[in-house]
């Protein structure tokens, strides 16, 4: 009777509404990989020749490396600008960071025509005047140091001590080699564009497009840490050890505070941009009112809720302006990608994404979910392992 | 050698220049331990 | 601390995109290849027969098409180049009346497509052909997004071996000395095979010969850097769906201020990191040395304070005890000396 009693009660601990939505995702997310690597690009989206990427470019790619971005920025502020309070955050960051990365490689499988010859750019043919070419080569670098960088923690879960002390020593060279690398290819994403001022509509166009990708990407990484922080509390919270809950709010406030001042500075250049290319008279157009609205309602707003957030030390509006600028920052890349690109194209010939392209990225983010689940419920992430407790 | 485009000029001087960045991120590496490594008595 | 050190970041990016963009080619003149070939296309000649797209499809061994090419109502909607074909023939309503333009990959002295690719599978022949070569080609697209013309395709239906699309220029028939076989079909002499710096002289000469009839630019001398396939027109280039916006400014050089400023990045941000870092730590250091001392100090001090309070206490018991001993001594005096006297009254008494 009690073993009747407890499978039951596993039962509908397993059927949790999360769960039984992850399965439908996954289910068919399946379906529609099969669909995709048998009947080609075709069968499933919504390409055709005068729009060759869609959202499994302007979500899975430029959304993906983007909000990844919490783990260099936070992995910098503590183990290079020296700020130590925030050394509980570093690990959920990198958790964050490699599963983004190895998601985003994950996804490109699907969006290239023959993803088995990924390792051919590196490998076979370097095509070096390409911006695609810089991306791809930082890319799999990047996932490889973010793949070190987090084994400690599998390490200690596993009791491999020596090697884990080994790679604890390379932690600095990491981390500048993170910053170096994802500088270059956040960059390069936007640089990507620089190729079609042609096709990119002129106030999204700018020759600055690798500085506002790099400035915009740390934005994304910091409210990225806020915004998952608190996701993950509830869930996870039995988890966290004292030393992450304790530090928890001034990481919030002082990442707040930071990303406060550099939406500022985005926001600068962005003006900046405008003036240098004097596209001031679009505008007044349709393509400028979203401009605007992009500009004024997803930086500067956030912007200043940070600032009053930080200044009132209010811990629920610094959360709110992060998951705002988490969305504008999806709107922006967005708007490049799709909205602003091939702008100059009647609209029965412009891009609008199947459900089989959008069901393909939601299984990409739920595996993504279930993968940080997974491995943060086993490994020391929301907390130190006992054996190598104040060790920083 | 001699280039008929700027491209082909371009893949050549930045295929150089990826290799000379390679280097670059190792010498970077030893340097720092060289210059970080000395008299540790007064750092 | 944070504060500081990201704007020395944003600094720091910032002078990284003053660079000069055309950084690597300055005072340096790549012309093309002398044996460049060129076609032109004149607008006036051509009578829409569709014979070029025909003869396309036969020497290429291209699929066959929905609609066989004698079927005149295709024109009626405006169409690409897609995965089945290599050019096609639009008809524009101008103020000049019904015009007909074929469309081709115009085989640009700098390719897009060939800067943008990241495994080189584009490749700008001595001929002047832009030839691709699908063993190496991984299905980003990116050539498809870079070219400014919307020329490459790419057979979205296939799943194996999915590929680009695109004119190879008739590079394979170039080499066995024939013609292209769109050039060599036209009955009408519209399109015109030669070398490019031939063919430019014989697209002035027919403007000048009659101005009235053609408008006064080649399309394709310098647009994007310049190509390798021209255009005259009587219309303007934008009726007949020419871009006229597209500039003289090369692909490659459109995208060498990002690439230069690659290297620098690589170059200067360990320096700039590891500087910072050096600098916190010393910081670091300095606030945990005068951490220390502030302790030893406050320890110095109380302790000092707590000599100095005992020997006071000292002090005052000390002066405690003198008064106690002499109020002692004091007592047992008086008290003597109270006995003496008694003794003394005493002995008195009994003297
Ligand atoms: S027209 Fe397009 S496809 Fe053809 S060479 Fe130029 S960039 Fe490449
Ligand atoms: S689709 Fe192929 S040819 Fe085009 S850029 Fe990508 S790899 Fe190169
Ligand atoms: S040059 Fe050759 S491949 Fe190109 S359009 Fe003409 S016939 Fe077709």
């Amino acid at each position: 009777m009690s073993t009747v009693e407890h499978a039951s009660a596993q039962r509908k601990s397993l059927f949790t509404p999360f769960n039984i939505v992850a399965a439908i995702i996954l289910a068919a997310g399946l379906v529609v990989t099969v669909m995709r690597f048998t009947g080609g690009l075709g069968a499933v989206t919504n390409l055709d020749q005068n729009n060759p990427w869609g959202i499994w470019i302007g979500f899975d790619l430029l959304c993906g490396v983007a909000l990844a971005a919490g783990g260099y920025t936070t992995s910098s502020a503590c183990y290079i600008f020296g700020l130590k309070k925030y050394h509980a955050g570093v690990r959920p960051a990198i958790l964050t960071a490699f599963l983004g990365y190895a998601l985003v490689v994950f996804a490109l499988g699907y969006d290239v025509g023959r993803p088995w010859r990924l390792p051919y750019p590196i490998f076979v043919q370097q095509g070096t005047t390409s911006l695609l070419f810089e991306v791809g080569l930082c890319v799999m670098i990047y996932l490889t140091v973010l793949f070190i960088e987090f084994t400690p923690a599998a390490f200690e879960w596993l009791g491999f001590k020596k090697i884990r002390n080994i790679v604890v020593k390379m932690t600095l060279a990491l981390t500048i080699f993170g910053v170096v690398l994802s500088t270059l290819h956040q960059s390069s994403l936007g640089a990507l564009y620089t190729i079609v001022p042609s096709k990119l509509h002129p106030l999204w166009y700018s020759p600055y497009l690798p500085l506002f990708f790099f400035v915009s990407s740390i934005c994304a990484g910091l409210s990225m840490v806020i915004f998952e922080g608190t996701l993950s509390h509830k869930p996870m919270h039995h988890l966290m050890d004292k030393e992450y809950l304790d530090n928890h709010d001034g990481l919030i406030l002082g990442f707040g505070k930071g990303c406060s001042l550099i939406l500022f500075g985005y926001f600068a250049i962005k003006v900046i941009g405008l003036a240098y290319d004097n596209n001031w008279h679009y505008l007044a157009t349709g393509y400028g009112a979203w401009f605007l609205v992009e500009i004024l309602g997803f930086v500067a707003l956030p912007s200043f809720l940070y600032a009053i957030g930080a200044r009132d030390r209010n811990i629920p509006l610094i959360k709110w302006a992060a998951g705002l600028t988490v969305f504008g920052i999806i709107v922006n890349r967005f708007n490049i990608s799709m909205v602003a690109f091939n702008w100059q194209l009647p609209s029965q010939l412009r891009y609008f994404p199947s459900w089989g392209e959008i069901t393909i990225s939601l299984f990409v983010v739920t595996i993504g979910v279930l993968a940080f689940r997974f491995i943060s419920t086993r490994m020391p992430i929301f907390y130190e392992h006992p054996d190598y407790k104040g060790e920083h | 050698m001699e280039f008929f485009t700027l491209q082909d000029y371009y893949t050549h001087t930045k295929g150089i220049v990826y290799l000379i960045m390679g280097g670059i991120l190792v010498a970077a590496t030893l340097y720092w331990q060289f210059l970080m490594g000395g008299n540790r008595k007064d750092d | 601390m944070l504060r500081r050190t990201f704007l020395g970041l944003l600094g720091g990016a910032g002078a990284l995109a003053a660079l000069p963009a055309t950084a690597g080619a300055a005072g340096k003149h790549f012309g093309p290849h002398p044996d460049t070939m060129a076609v032109l296309f004149d607008a006036t000649r051509c009578i829409g027969c569709r014979q070029c797209e025909k003869a396309c499809n036969e020497v290429n061994n291209l699929p066959a098409p929905e609609k066989p090419f004698d079927d005149m109502t295709v024109m009626d909607t405006e169409r690409r180049t897609d995965d089945k074909t290599y050019t096609v023939v639009n008809k524009y309503a101008t103020e000049k009346g019904g015009v007909f333009r074929k469309m081709q990959c115009n085989h640009c002295l700098e390719p897009a497509c060939a800067s943008a690719c990241f495994v080189r599978a584009f490749k700008k022949e001595p001929n002047g052909a832009v030839t691709y070569d699908a063993s190496v080609c991984v299905g980003c697209r990116y050539c498809m997004v870079a070219c400014p013309f919307s020329i490459p395709a790419y057979t979205y239906n296939d799943p194996i071996t999915p590929r680009v699309v695109k004119c190879t220029m008739c590079s394979p028939r170039l080499a066995e000395g024939k013609l292209p076989g769109c050039v060599e079909r036209c009955p009408k002499e519209a399109l015109t095979f030669g070398p490019r710096e031939e063919i430019i002289k014989i697209a002035r000469a027919r403007i000048d010969a009659y101005p009235d009839r053609y408008q006064h630019h080649i399309y394709g001398e310098h647009e994007m850097g310049g190509t390798c396939w021209m255009y005259l027109s009587g219309a303007p280039f934008s009726e007949i769906g020419m871009r006229e916006d597209l500039g003289t400014t090369s692909a490659p050089e459109l995208t060498s201020g990002a690439l230069a400023a690659v290297p620098m990045v690589v170059g200067l941000w360990p320096v700039l990191l590891g500087g910072i870092y050096a600098v916190s730590k010393r910081n670091q250091k300095v606030a945990n040395a005068e951490k220390v001392m502030a302790v030893k100090n406050a320890l110095t001090k109380a302790s000092s304070e707590a000599e100095k309070k005992l020997s006071e206490e000292l002090k005052k018991a000390d002066v405690a005890n003198k008064r106690l001993i002499e109020v002692e001594v004091k007592k047992a005096v008086e008290e003597a000396l109270s006995a003496k006297d008694e003794d003394a009254a005493s002995s008195e008494e009994e003297s």
